[in-house]
């Protein structure tokens, strides 16, 4: 694996929900690449396109209304590249599971009550590989070992309430995991669980990351489970990419203000003399409605850095030098 | 297996549900075994006997043609048995299918919501009559009958449970792992459904065994002579004032039966409590 390959590209996306009030522009124009065996994370508020930017690349948004208006979804997977765009149904069913998989946010309620852990897991592989009954069992009861799961045997024949919030998190990751799949999209994963048990379950995502040697587009709006876990960010405000970076330089030099705001608003324990005065500083005011954006840059109404021409036009994505780039027409004059 | 026993074992711990339950347990064996336990044939008379009020003779006394009410009423349960059963069995098989089309094909959901409430628009009984006459007198014209007032009932209650079940994340990751539209109606939404269904499907026994009462009261159901509740209580109204045993036994049958179906259809629903949460 040569470190230029790709494993997922994403080219100026653009998906757009058409509902009675007009058409919300959810995702629009979003690019980015994953690689395999890293972990780019996606970073926004609650409303940001995030979401719906994983649901467009399964093709799993609800459609009617959702619509992918615009753009390239290019997955390289067994020497093929996939057009996630143009497949047709039935192709999109045999990538999901098996080239791409998808945990999500809710481990209380991501696993059917009536089946037992063992038949969800044993259900993907008999979906996507020729496996006999026997050999089935034993890469389900592998996976659940896999996963950290104690007496695994024992546990597969458990019903998901027999499982605390930790484990059926486990349990999902191992569901969606058995079929080795090249990337997996990993939405708001660890927002659920007890802080404690929220490590764990991060240690173990890139423990199998390693094993897997699978890219992970791991999304969330906790920027401590960002520091932990990814290579790359991503941060995504009204439905558009504002700056992508490498974790450490995001974290040392924001170049978008929102990112800067973003940072500013975690609480942060400091020793001494360093300590921060006053509260957490939070971002005034909303993200604004994907009905009606905003003319020009979509955070010049939050910016406390704004001028006039930035309601102007919406400012392009510029590279630096450092390899960060930057969707602020003011990125020169300012150090936010 | 589990979840079964403790299911059943937070059925029984519900006092009125058990006394529900040895009710129907009690009118299930009479009517299976009517032919066995009945001392008399039905619908054999006896005109020097007629209405002559219960004694040890005659446990619940004799109608007008001297028939021995004790071995009607016996006979008429298994008639409401039978109807309820089937009834339940069409609207519920009927129904699940039907919302679950309606909650996965969204243009045959309008359509089928429509009809639906088209049919739920009429009173039960009216919609019943009203088929009877297109129908004809028979068990069977009654079960086609009460089946279809009832199956709109079931068809909606899935939908909505369907629909619900749709937006949660473990249909959700069903989809993202693979699953197609059939594997997910058949191994996730279904068995999820079948909490609501079965307290349902009491509900549904004990409406149609009142109204198939009705039916056969008002003369659009089972003709006289093969008793049935409700054609014995028509019969036996025109002797109010001298027997009024005649209208007593198969209208306390009646209450027995859907009061027992109905104390049932209550414990079960609590008893499954935690799994109705939302969807009912």
């Amino acid at each position: 694996m040569n470190a230029g390959e790709t494993l997922l590209e994403v080219e100026e996306l653009c998906t757009s929900f058409f509902t009675d009030e007009g058409e919300a522009k959810a995702v629009d124009g979003v690019s980015f690449t994953v690689r395999p065996g890293e972990t780019l994370a996606l970073v926004g508020e609650s409303g940001s396109g995030k979401s719906v930017t994983a649901l467009s690349i399964m093709r799993l948004f609800p459609s009617p209304p959702g619509r992918i208006v615009g753009g390239r979804l290019r997955l390289h997977w067994n020497g093929v590249v996939h057009d996630l765009v143009a497949a047709s149904e039935p192709r999109m069913r045999r990538l999901r599971g098996s080239a791409i998989s998808m945990i999500f946010q809710e481990p209380m309620t991501s696993l059917n009550p009536l089946l037992t852990v063992g038949e969800q897991v044993a259900e993907v592989l008999r979906a996507h590989t020729d496996l006999g009954r026997r050999a089935i069992a034993r890469r389900t009861v592998e996976m659940l070992d896999r996963v950290g799961i104690a007496a695994p045997e024992r546990r597969a024949h458990d019903y998901p309430h027999h499982l605390s919030g930790g484990m059926r998190q486990r349990v999902m990751i191992a569901v969606a995991l058995v079929c080795a799949p090249a990337l997996l999209i990993a939405d708001e994963p660890t927002t659920a669980l007890d802080v404690t048990i929220q490590g764990q379950v991060l240690e173990l995502m890139r423990g199998l990351r390693a094993e897997f040697g699978m890219g992970l587009l791991f999304i969330t709006h906790n920027l401590g489970v960002v520091a932990e876990i990814a290579d790359r960010v991503a941060v995504m405000y009204a439905g558009r990419l504002v700056e992508t970076a490498d974790v450490l330089a995001l974290f040392d030099h924001p170049r978008h203000p929102y990112t800067a705001a973003l940072l500013r608003s975690l609480p942060r324990l400091c020793r001494g003399e360093a300590a921060p005065a006053g509260a957490l500083e939070a971002i005034p005011g909303q993200i604004p409605s994907p009905f009606e954006r905003p003319p020009g840059c979509p955070f010049a109404p939050r910016c406390g850095f704004a001028r006039p021409r930035c309601t102007e036009t919406v400012p392009p994505l510029e590279v630096t030098p450092g390899g960060q780039a930057v969707r602020c027409i003011r990125r020169r004059e300012i150090v936010p | 297996m589990a979840r079964r026993s403790s299911l059943g074992r937070r059925l029984l711990r519900q006092r009125m549900a058990v006394v529900g339950m040895a009710v129907l347990a009690l009118m299930l064996v009479g009517a299976a075994f009517a032919p066995l336990i009945a001392p008399y044939d039905p619908e054999a008379m006896d005109i020097i006997h007629r209405l002559s009020p219960p004694a040890a003779a005659h446990w619940f006394g004799t109608d007008d043609f001297g028939r021995d009410e004790f071995s009607r009423v016996l006979f008429g349960a298994r008639l409401s048995m039978i109807t309820g059963t089937l009834v339940v069995v069409f609207a519920t098989v009927a129904g699940t299918v039907l919302g679950l089309l309606s909650s996965t094909l969204r243009w045959l959901d309008d359509l089928l919501m429509r009809f639906s409430d088209a049919l739920m628009a009429f009173p039960d009984i009216l919609l019943a009559i009203a088929l009877m006459a297109a129908l004809g007198p028979s068990l069977l014209d009654v079960v086609l009958a009460l089946g279809t007032v009832y199956t709109p009932r079931v068809a909606r209650l899935v939908r909505g449970a369907a629909l619900v079940l749709q937006r949660t994340q473990f249909v959700e990751a069903a989809a993202a792992l693979g699953a197609g539209e059939l594997r997910i109606v058949c191994a996730h939404l279904l068995p999820n459904t079948f909490a609501v269904l079965i307290v349902q499907a009491t509900f549904t026994f004990a409406a149609a065994v009142l109204t198939e009462a009705a039916l056969s009261f008002l003369g659009a159901g089972i003709p006289p002579p093969t008793p049935s509740w409700g054609n014995m209580i028509a019969e036996g109204q025109q002797y109010l004032d001298r027997a009024d045993w005649l209208i007593m036994a198969p209208g306390l049958a009646i209450l027995l039966t859907v009061l027992a179906l109905q104390l049932v259809g209550d414990g079960l629903r609590d008893a499954l409590d935690p799994r109705l949460r939302g969807l009912t």
